[in-house]
């Protein structure tokens, strides 16, 4: 006999390939939270430092106002379970984690903040990417009573949520990466600043090079990203998980 | 590129064979600390290690650069006879035609073949071999982390239990499915075109224990064709971090 635990993980994953659309992926790990106890979750990317959260959020399932808060003030700088995720593959339980990293004033500020939205403790899965982008899957909720077999359960169900979230987001069976892309380091350089949203004449001052060149630069990466407009280029490359 | 060893042509290799055991040994013990695979005279190997092993080796300018082993499933393997523990008393695929996929490792710092790095030959050509010589599927025990990589790459991964903990390691038990569909995600996502195989001629297919093992796939090479070229992936896997078992006696 399985336990319901396991069950939970077997059901989930078999379930899984019918789901079509990413409020039915919502839906779909919303069942699987309320079993584990968990009121909150959300699944993102992993910016690199100068870079902003927003377009690296697959899942949202935050309450509104502390979503937009972490955004605008721009929490994911000093999120220590960001910090926490970055340095393991193994998924945690915030409090048995937290207590071992060297927390800073702001990340104590930014975790008691955390708690107005009922936001105590949680358990978070670091994810790798083979192409080496980092992403996490996070649950929060007011109190955290998981059992090893829960984690690692709910490990398992978090990794294939992950994956799942962005076949949806690359328009399933893997369309973007047909295309015949290969950015330079160079031209990845210059898309991460315009998504930043520097103009070509602050790229060229912030890297010494000529704004002709960065407009020659970019022009070459929107030709091969098969975009017409340096928007439609960020969007795609950041969907393509060509820059972080 | 990927040599291909079995009982039938090691003896023809022994030099290989010394560097695989040394590889391991380096890789495995040396450098990812997994004390229980010690040996004195710095090469690791285990009971599994028979003639009905297969050893995928991947060779760079005469050099040991990416290690791969399968063991048939019909007979001892890591999961039956190491740790059958993780399965809790549940049964696991098995059979002529599904193998263990273990020992598996690359030197990150070594050469790439153009653009393609060592550890992207290694798990490409496992795939090809299985299509290759009819393995159905392959189970392996594996840090969670490896399933993103597993379903990236375009296996559907089987979970065949929850994750147990094995030296304080988070080890979960999966199969997945040896299909040309994945093969070919392999190619494009890593910009690889043909065969990674090296086939002795003469190999009798191990797998089936008669008939030759043809040398290329059919088709490999005009589906290649049709696939845009990928852009390189940035980082590579390092290790498939199977279960450290105990050293058996």
């Amino acid at each position: 006999m399985r336990s319901a635990i396991a069950n939970m993980m077997f059901d989930y994953v078999e379930t899984l390939e019918g789901i079509a659309s990413e409020d039915e992926a919502f839906a779909h790990l919303s069942k699987v939270a309320n079993f584990f106890g968990l009121s909150s979750f959300a699944i993102s990317g992993i910016p690199e430092p100068h870079e902003k959260i927003d377009p690296y959020i697959l899942l949202n399932g935050w309450p509104e106002e502390w979503s937009r808060r972490y955004v605008d003030k721009g929490y994911v700088r000093i999120d220590p379970v960001i910090q926490r995720t970055l340095l393991s593959d193994n998924a945690f339980v915030w409090s048995d984690e937290l207590k071992r990293i060297n927390v800073d004033r702001k990340g104590m500020e930014f975790m008691h903040e955390a708690t107005e939205f009922g936001f105590v403790n949680g358990f978070s899965v670091p994810i790798h990417s083979i192409r080496g982008f980092r992403a996490i899957v996070t649950y929060a909720s007011d109190r955290v009573d998981l059992s090893r077999e829960a984690r690692g359960a709910l490990h398992m169900i978090s990794i294939y949520a992950h994956n799942k979230i962005k076949e949806l987001k690359t328009g399933g069976k893997n369309a973007l990466m047909q295309r015949s892309v290969n950015l330079t380091p160079r031209e990845k350089e210059c898309i991460s600043w315009c998504s930043e949203g520097k103009t070509a004449w602050e790229i060229s001052t912030i890297l010494g090079i000529s704004e002709r060149t960065v407009s020659h630069i970019l022009e070459n990466a929107q030709r091969k990203m098969n975009t017409t407009n340096r928007t439609q280029l960020v969007a795609e490359t950041i969907r393509a998980g060509l820059i972080r | 590129m990927m040599h291909v060893l079995t009982a039938q042509n090691a003896d023809e290799y022994p030099e290989l064979m010394e560097k695989v055991w040394r590889f391991r040994h380096k890789q495995f013990v040396e450098r990812l600390g997994w004390k229980e695979l010690r040996s004195e005279d710095g090469r690791e190997t285990d009971r599994f290690d028979t003639d009905d092993a297969i050893h995928l080796a991947v060779v760079s300018g005469g050099d040991l650069v990416g290690y791969t082993r399968l063991l048939r499933t019909s007979r001892p393997h890591l999961l039956s006879d190491v740790y059958p523990g993780i399965m809790e008393g549940q049964d696991w695929p098995r059979g002529e035609t599904i193998y263990e996929w273990t020992r598996c490792i690359s030197d990150d710092r070594a050469a790439k073949f153009g653009d393609v790095q060592a550890s992207h030959v290694l798990i490409t050509g496992v795939l090809e071999f299985c299509l290759l010589s009819g393995i159905k599927g392959m189970i392996v025990e594996t840090h969670p982390k490896l399933v993103t990589w597993m379903l990236e790459t375009g296996y559907k991964v089987q979970t065949l239990n929850t994750p147990q903990m094995i030296n304080d390691v988070p080890v979960v038990p999966v199969y997945i499915g040896a299909t040309r569909t994945a093969l070919e995600r392999h190619h494009q996502m890593f910009g690889i075109a043909g065969s990674v195989l090296e086939i002795d001629e003469g190999l009798i297919n191990p797998v089936v224990g008669r008939g030759l093992l043809q040398r290329h796939l059919p088709g490999l090479a005009a589906a290649d064709a049709n696939l845009q070229p990928a852009f390189s992936p940035e980082v590579d896997f390092a290790s498939m971090r199977e279960a450290v078992g105990r050293k058996p006696h």
